[in-house]
């Protein structure tokens, strides 16, 4: 072969040189229920001052998106709706963040059982996870767990609050209203690095704060009352959408 | 084989003419003014209600409101080559300056004062980003007092917004809320054309424009969806002395939002009034002066609606 055979089988080559996007890990990934101050989960103060005992506690997410980079306020209020990547992750950079990994299913969380639901084994790259986004939609096809326990919503809790002697016995039943990013909670808050040498051991674990999605609820001025005499709670309720909506309702931790 | 060879000579030359125009890029390109300058709209001038692109903007709950003092302090502007990311350009400043003085307003420019020019700029595309941040002692003034100036250097304030709102039944009060934000603002979207940053055009004179959108400070929504515009609850937290200052607004409370008469707030058909902090606000700052800090942020735009990230520094 002549020299410019040699240079054209150089060039091109290096024309098709694979382009890694990040070292590829597996991680275990799981989900909790969990109170903000580390107690055990079922019964708190919140900051209205209600005494709140749970029954019964149930939450459906998902997807969850992780991210390498942290979400910019401005950026958000304006844009198109980014919604979840649907890609592999790595290829995929939305507001200049890295998704690192997906959870692209819905699932049911009994926020009371006080052990972590197994989300699988998830695929995703190397990176430092900086936030997470989490999706709270209504139940659709192949949710994973005790759907019947949702009601068809997307938080659902049977409990009591007292205040000062009075007892108020409540039913949370709500998804949140369409519109916007409502149904979105962006900018979780994490640092978490996730290497290939590191996720070998342990699990990436979602933790649902209880006492931070009710905290905001003044249960005094719920009025509509509904099945077995109980208080409804529900989406016309602006502290329990605050809750829900928080991004401090929420956290990601490995152990 | 005489014909291959020539092929390739050819290519070869291709590539050069090629290759070397592109390594020569901004040397050939020249170079240009940016002109700096600050806008607070018809949301200033007008204040609330005002028609902005053909819509009507005002209070749901029945306020009326003039703004007589916005003062800002902007500084550190920053032209960035995007893919080297180091500063082609800059203006450091900064300068304190008050954007409803006669001299901004009554003048020809429709409220738009240009504060600084940059020159010898490269004509490329540069990403933007420059700071708002607290003014200190020996600042730049434009058109403010010397008692406003001196307060805002005394309590570290970026921003002060002041003004008089009424509402019939409720009678006139007035609110002067200072804010202590050191924010940096940096590649920004062009609000003219939707383009990220701003191309600098050779020898002439480009503009860049800081937005200051007066409508983010009273909508009931840091995030997406059907904002209103409402003042109720900043009316609620005015002292006997019928003035309504930024610490004030730490009293009220985003979860147990008081009217004016000291009651639950609510709308005119009896629900409970929300504010949709869109999930951003930590639960122990879920109150009014957390979440006007969020809406200042938000209110600052680049070249008409354009966006930036942005960042609190302090």
């Amino acid at each position: 072969m002549r020299w410019y055979g040699w240079l054209c089988l150089v060039v091109g080559l290096w024309g098709c040189e694979a382009k890694t996007s990040g070292v590829k890990i597996q991680f275990q990934a799981s989900a909790v229920g969990a109170m903000s101050d580390g107690k055990p989960v079922g019964a708190f103060e919140n900051r209205q001052g209600w005494k709140v005992t749970l029954e019964k506690a149930h939450f459906l997410f998902g997807p969850v998106v992780f991210y390498e980079g942290k979400p910019r306020v401005a950026w958000w209020r304006g844009l198109p709706r980014w919604g979840v990547a649907y890609a592999d992750p790595g290829h995929v950079t939305v507001d200049n963040r890295k998704v690192l990994a997906e959870v692209r299913e819905q699932y049911v969380l009994d926020l009371l059982k006080g052990e972590a639901l197994d989300l699988g084994k998830r695929s995703g790259i190397e990176g430092t996870l900086e936030s997470v986004e989490l999706q709270l939609l209504p139940p659709a096809g192949g949710v994973i767990g005790a759907l019947a326990e949702m009601e068809g919503v997307t938080f659902s809790a049977i409990g009591q609050a007292e205040k000062a002697g009075e007892i108020r016995k409540f039913h949370a039943k709500l998804t949140i209203p369409e519109g916007g990013t409502q149904r979105s909670v962006q900018g979780i808050e994490a640092e978490v690095p996730l290497s290939a040498a590191k996720v070998t051991t342990g699990r990436l674990e979602v933790r649902i704060f209880v006492d931070r999605l009710l905290g905001s609820v003044d249960f005094g001025e719920l009025s509509e009352k509904g099945e077995g005499e109980r208080y409804a709670l529900n989406e016309k309720d602006g502290g329990i959408v605050q809750g829900i909506r928080s991004r401090y309702s929420y956290g990601v931790v490995w152990r | 084989m005489r014909d291959l060879r020539r092929f390739v000579w050819f290519v070869c030359g291709v590539c050069f003419v090629w290759g070397a125009s592109a390594c020569t890029g901004e040397d050939f390109a020249g170079k240009g003014t940016v002109a700096l300058s600050l806008s607070g709209g018809e949301a200033l001038r007008e204040g609330f209600p005002h028609s902005e692109s053909g819509t009507m903007r005002s209070f749901v709950d029945g306020w009326k409101l003039k703004f007589t003092k916005l003062l800002i302090v902007v500084g550190d502007v920053a032209l960035v080559r995007p893919e080297k990311k180091d500063v082609a350009a800059s203006w450091k400043g900064p300068l304190l300056v008050d954007m409803m003085a006669e001299a901004v307003q009554g003048g020809g420019t429709q409220g738009t004062l240009e504060f600084a020019e940059i020159k010898d700029v490269p004509a490329l595309r540069l990403n933007v980003g420059f700071s708002v941040l607290p003014a200190t002692a020996g600042i730049e003034k434009k058109y403010a007092t010397e008692a406003d100036a001196s307060e805002m250097i005394a309590k570290g304030w970026s921003f002060l917004f002041e003004g008089t709102a009424n509402k019939e039944g409720a009678g006139e009060l007035k609110f002067r809320l200072g804010l202590p934000l050191h924010l940096r603002y940096s590649e920004c979207s062009n609000g003219k054309d939707s383009t990220l940053g701003l191309a600098v055009e050779s020898n002439k004179k480009t503009g860049a424009l800081i937005y200051v959108h007066p409508i983010h400070l009273f909508w009931d929504s840091l995030g997406e969806g059907k904002s209103k515009l409402r003042f109720d609850a900043f009316a609620a937290v005015a002292g006997d002395d019928k003035l309504v200052v930024s610490d004030e607004l730490a009293t009220q409370d985003l979860t147990k939002l008081k009217g004016l008469n000291g009651e639950r707030l609510k709308e005119t058909d009896g629900a409970l009034v929300y504010y949709d902090d869109n999930g951003l606000l930590p639960p122990d700052q879920l109150n009014l002066l957390a979440f006007f800090q969020f809406a200042v942020r938000d209110s600052i735009h680049f070249n008409g609606l354009g966006l930036c990230k942005s960042e609190r520094i302090r």
